[in-house]
C-alpha cells in the first residue's frame, strides 16, 4: 500500500512539467537568495501569490524549489560580494568572503553549494525518518495539548528570535495573537475587535501579513539607506575536490544534525541553524584549523551550509505533522498547502494519502536541481550583481501587491499588506523581532479554540485529573515554563557571566 | 584525533544574536516609548474583551483568550517600562516631542517618508480608479488595467528618486518592462485577475 503511493507520487513527480516547474522555482530561489537584504522568507511569501494559480502537486513543487533554492542562494552574495543574502548566510560571509578576496571565491562557493547538497541529504532523511514517529504522537494531542503547544511555539519563536532580550520576542508575538482574534470567533460567531468594520468580520489572513512584514519592511528599510558595493571581476574554480568535503564529513554529520533539530522547533529558523552550528564547529575545531576562524576556513563553510540547508528538512518536520511552521519560511509553504485546501497535522495522511511522499520526492528533486543550477548560476550571479539595490527593491513593490491581492482576490488584503509593512518597520526600528508575530497570527485561531473546547470539557474536573490524564500537556506546560524562565533567567545569568 | 574543547575566547567571532542580527541599536527611550504603546494596547484589548458578549458558558467565553492575552501582553509592557527606566530611558523622555523638525532634518527619516508616501498613494489609487483596456489580436485577448497603468507611474517615481538615474526614459523603461512581464506571468500564465479590475 506504501509503496504504492510512493511510486503513484513518483509518477506524478517526474514529468518534465513537474521537473520544469521544480526547475524554475529553484532558479527563482537560488537568485533571490543571492540578492542582498532580499530573505528567503521573503522570497516564500511573495511567491505564494504565483502559486495561487498552479494546482496542489504544481504548487508544492514549486514553493519547495523556492525554499531550497534560496536558503543556498544567501552565499553567493556572502561570498562574492561580502553582502548574505538572507541572514543565515552571515557565518558563509564571515569565511568566504576572506577567501574570495585571496582568490578561492570560486572554491569558497563551490564547498557551500556541496554543503548544502548535503545538508538538504541530511534534513530529507531525518524528516523521513521522524514523521512517522511524529504522526503517531501527534494523534494523542488533544485540544489542551493543542492550545499549549501553540502557546509554546509562539514563547520558543520569540526567545529564539530576539537575541538578548526575549521580552521584545514575545510581545511581538503576543500582538500577533491579538491581531488572529480579529474577526468573528469561530465556536459562537461573536464579532471580536472589529469596531464595527463588516471587513473585518472574516478576520485578518496572515499571508498579507507575511507579505507585509517581509517585503514592504524590507523595501522601506532597505531603499532609503545609501550603500553601494563593488564586484569581484574573478571568480576561479568552483567544483571542490572531494579530499576537502571527506576532511570536513564529520563537522557536515554534526552539523546536519543540529540543523534538522533547530529547524523543528517553531520559530528557529534557518539563522539560528547556522549560527549554531559554526559556533559548535569552532568550539570542536582542531587548533590549526580553529585559528583561520574568520580569516577563511572551508570548514566553518561547511558547518554554517550544511546546517541552514538541514533546516529545510527539519522545519517540515512540525509545518507536517503538526500545523505549526518550524519558521516563517515554513509559514509561507503552510499558506500555500492551506490555499489548496489541504490540511496538515496529525491528519495529513487521512486527509491527503500520498502528499507526504510527493513532499518527500519534491525535496529530493529539488536537492538535485539546487546543486546543478547553483554551479551553472555562480557566474550569471557575479553579472545580476551589478544591480544595485536602489534598482532592485522598488521592482517587488508591485510584487507585494499582486502577491497580497492574488491569494484572494480581495483589494483589502493590498491594505492589510501596507500596513502590515508600515507595522513591520516601527517594530524593526524598536527592535522587535517579526517572526514571532507571523507565527502567532498563523496559530491564535488555533490557540483560541482549542482552549475554549478544552475548558469545557474540563469543567467540574479536578486539576489533578487534568494534570495526570493529558499527561502530555502536563509536559508541554512545564516546556512551556520552562522557556518564558530560561528567556528571563537564563539570559540575565548570561549577561552576567559576559560582563564578569 | 586530539580535540580541544576550551571555550573560545569571545572576542574571537560572533555568537548568535537573534533574528536582528543586523538590526540598528535601540535605546532605552525607544524601548519606554515602545512600552507605553504596547501597554496602552494591551488595556484596550483587555477593554473589549471584556465587553465582548457571552453567549455560551463563561469558560468559553469569545473574550476569554483575548483578555488573557491583554493582561499577560500588559504584564510584559510592565516589564519592558521598568528595564527601560531602569537604563534610563526616562530621562527627556518627552524631549523628543519638541523635536520633530529635528527627526525630519535626517535624510534617510526623509526618503523613508516620501517613499511611504509614493506606495500608499499607488496602493490607493490602483484601488480607488478601477479600468481595463482590451484590444482583440487575432484569437488573443490583449489587456491593459488600472494595476499595469499606476504600477509602472509609480514605479518610475520611485525609481527616479532611489535609483538617481538622471534619465526618467531609463527608469520608465525599466517600470514597464518588469511590470508588464510580471502581469503577463500572472495574467496570461496562471490566469489569475489583477488588482485594478484587471
Amino acid at each position: 500500500m506504501i509503496w504504492e503511493q510512493i511510486l503513484e507520487q513518483a509518477f506524478q513527480a517526474f514529468t518534465p512539467y513537474m521537473l520544469l516547474i521544480c526547475l524554475l522555482g529553484t532558479t527563482l530561489g537560488i537568485l533571490w537568495g543571492a540578492m542582498p537584504g532580499l530573505s528567503t522568507t521573503m522570497a516564500m511569501a511573495l511567491l505564494i501569490g504565483l502559486s495561487a494559480g498552479m494546482g496542489q502537486n504544481v504548487a508544492i513543487m514549486f514553493m519547495l524549489g523556492v525554499y531550497t533554492g534560496s536558503v543556498f542562494g544567501g552565499a553567493i552574495s556572502a561570498v562574492l560580494i561580502n553582502i548574505p543574502g538572507t541572514p543565515d548566510a552571515v557565518p558563509t560571509m564571515m569565511e568566504g568572503h576572506p577567501l574570495a578576496k585571496r582568490g578561492e571565491g570560486g572554491l569558497a562557493l563551490g564547498t557551500a553549494i556541496a554543503s548544502s547538497f548535503l545538508g538538504n541529504w541530511v534534513g530529507i532523511i531525518l524528516l523521513i525518518a521522524f514523521i512517522p514517529a511524529l504522526l503517531a504522537l501527534a494523534l494523542k494531542f488533544r485540544s489542551w495539548e493543542m492550545f499549549l503547544l501553540a502557546i509554546w511555539g509562539i514563547a520558543i519563536c520569540g526567545t529564539m528570535s530576539s537575541g538578548e532580550r526575549p521580552l521584545k520576542g514575545w510581545i511581538s508575538g503576543w500582538i500577533g495573537l491579538l491581531v488572529a482574534f480579529v474577526g468573528l470567533d469561530r465556536i459562537d460567531a461573536v464579532p471580536r475587535f472589529t469596531f464595527g468594520v463588516w471587513i473585518l468580520e472574516d478576520g485578518i489572513s496572515y499571508i498579507p501579513i507575511l507579505i507585509g512584514l517581509f517585503g514592504l519592511t524590507e523595501i522601506l528599510r532597505v531603499l532609503p539607506q545609501k550603500s553601494p558595493y563593488a564586484i569581484p571581476a574573478e571568480v576561479g574554480r568552483v567544483v571542490p575536490p572531494m579530499s576537502t568535503l571527506w576532511k570536513y564529513a564529520r563537522t557536515s554529520i554534526r552539523s546536519g544534525l543540529i540543523g534538522t533539530v533547530i529547524g523543528a522547533i517553531p520559530g528557529a529558523g534557518a539563522n539560528v541553524a547556522s549560527f549554531l552550528s559554526y559556533d559548535v564547529a569552532r568550539r570542536r575545531a582542531r587548533p590549526e584549523e580553529r585559528r583561520k576562524w574568520g580569516k577563511g576556513s572551508y570548514e566553518a563553510i561547511v558547518s554554517a551550509e550544511v546546517a541552514n540547508n538541514a533546516n529545510i528538512g527539519g522545519s517540515m518536520l512540525p509545518t507536517l505533522t503538526l500545523g505549526i511552521p518550524g519558521n516563517a519560511a515554513a509559514a509561507a509553504i503552510l499558506a500555500a498547502l492551506e490555499m489548496k485546501n489541504v490540511v496538515v497535522g496529525p491528519t495529513i495522511q487521512t486527509h491527503n494519502p500520498g502528499l507526504i511522499y510527493f513532499i518527500y520526492i519534491a525535496l529530493i528533486i529539488a536537492n538535485f536541481l539546487m546543486y546543478g543550477m547553483a554551479i551553472a548560476l555562480v557566474r550569471p550571479c557575479v553579472k545580476l550583481f551589478s544591480l544595485p539595490r536602489t534598482l532592485l527593491m522598488p521592482l517587488i513593490i508591485p510584487i507585494c501587491v499582486i502577491g497580497a491581492f492574488a491569494v484572494s482576490l480581495n483589494y483589502f488584503d493590498v491594505y492589510v499588506m501596507l500596513a502590515a509593512g508600515v507595522v513591520g518597520y516601527v517594530m524593526r526600528k524598536y527592535g522587535f523581532p517579526l517572526a514571532p508575530m507571523v507565527l502567532a497570527v498563523i496559530l491564535g485561531p488555533l490557540a483560541d479554540e482549542n482552549l475554549r473546547r478544552a475548558l469545557i470539557v474540563f469543567e467540574g474536573k479536578s486539576v489533578g485529573y487534568v494534570l495526570t490524564e493529558h499527561w502530555i500537556g502536563t509536559i508541554l506546560i512545564v516546556v512551556v515554563l520552562y522557556t518564558f524562565y530560561d528567556g528571563i533567567f537564563g539570559r540575565t545569568r548570561g549577561k552576567a557571566k559576559k560582563t564578569k | 584525533m586530539s580535540r580541544d574543547h576550551d571555550e573560545p575566547d569571545p572576542s574571537e567571532g560572533p555568537g548568535f544574536h537573534g533574528e536582528e542580527e543586523v538590526a540598528e541599536p535601540v535605546s532605552a527611550r525607544q524601548n519606554l516609548i515602545a512600552a507605553i504603546v504596547i501597554g496602552a494596547i494591551a488595556i484596550l484589548a483587555m477593554v473589549l474583551a471584556v465587553r465582548l458578549e457571552v453567549p455560551g458558558r463563561l469558560v468559553a467565553a469569545p473574550g476569554l483568550l483575548p483578555f488573557l492575552v491583554g493582561f499577560s501582553l500588559l504584564l510584559m509592557a510592565v516589564a519592558l517600562g521598568a528595564l527601560a527606566v531602569r537604563d534610563g530611558g526616562a530621562k527627556n523622555l518627552f524631549g523628543g516631542l519638541s523635536g520633530a523638525g529635528e527627526w525630519l532634518r535626517d535624510e534617510e527619516r526623509r526618503r523613508t517618508l516620501l517613499l511611504f508616501a509614493i506606495i500608499v498613494a499607488y496602493v490607493v489609487v490602483v484601488d480607488q480608479v478601477p479600468f481595463e483596456w482590451r484590444w482583440r489580436v487575432g484569437t488573443f485577448d490583449l489587456r491593459f488595467s488600472g494595476y499595469e497603468l499606476f504600477s509602472i507611474a509609480s514605479l518610475t517615481v520611485i525609481l527616479r528618486i532611489f535609483w538617481r538615474r538622471p534619465l526618467v526614459p531609463h527608469c520608465f523603461g525599466v517600470a514597464f518592462v518588469v511590470v508588464m512581464a510580471l502581469a503577463a506571468v500572472f495574467r496570461y500564465g496562471f490566469r489569475t485577475l489583477l488588482p485594478g479590475l484587471g
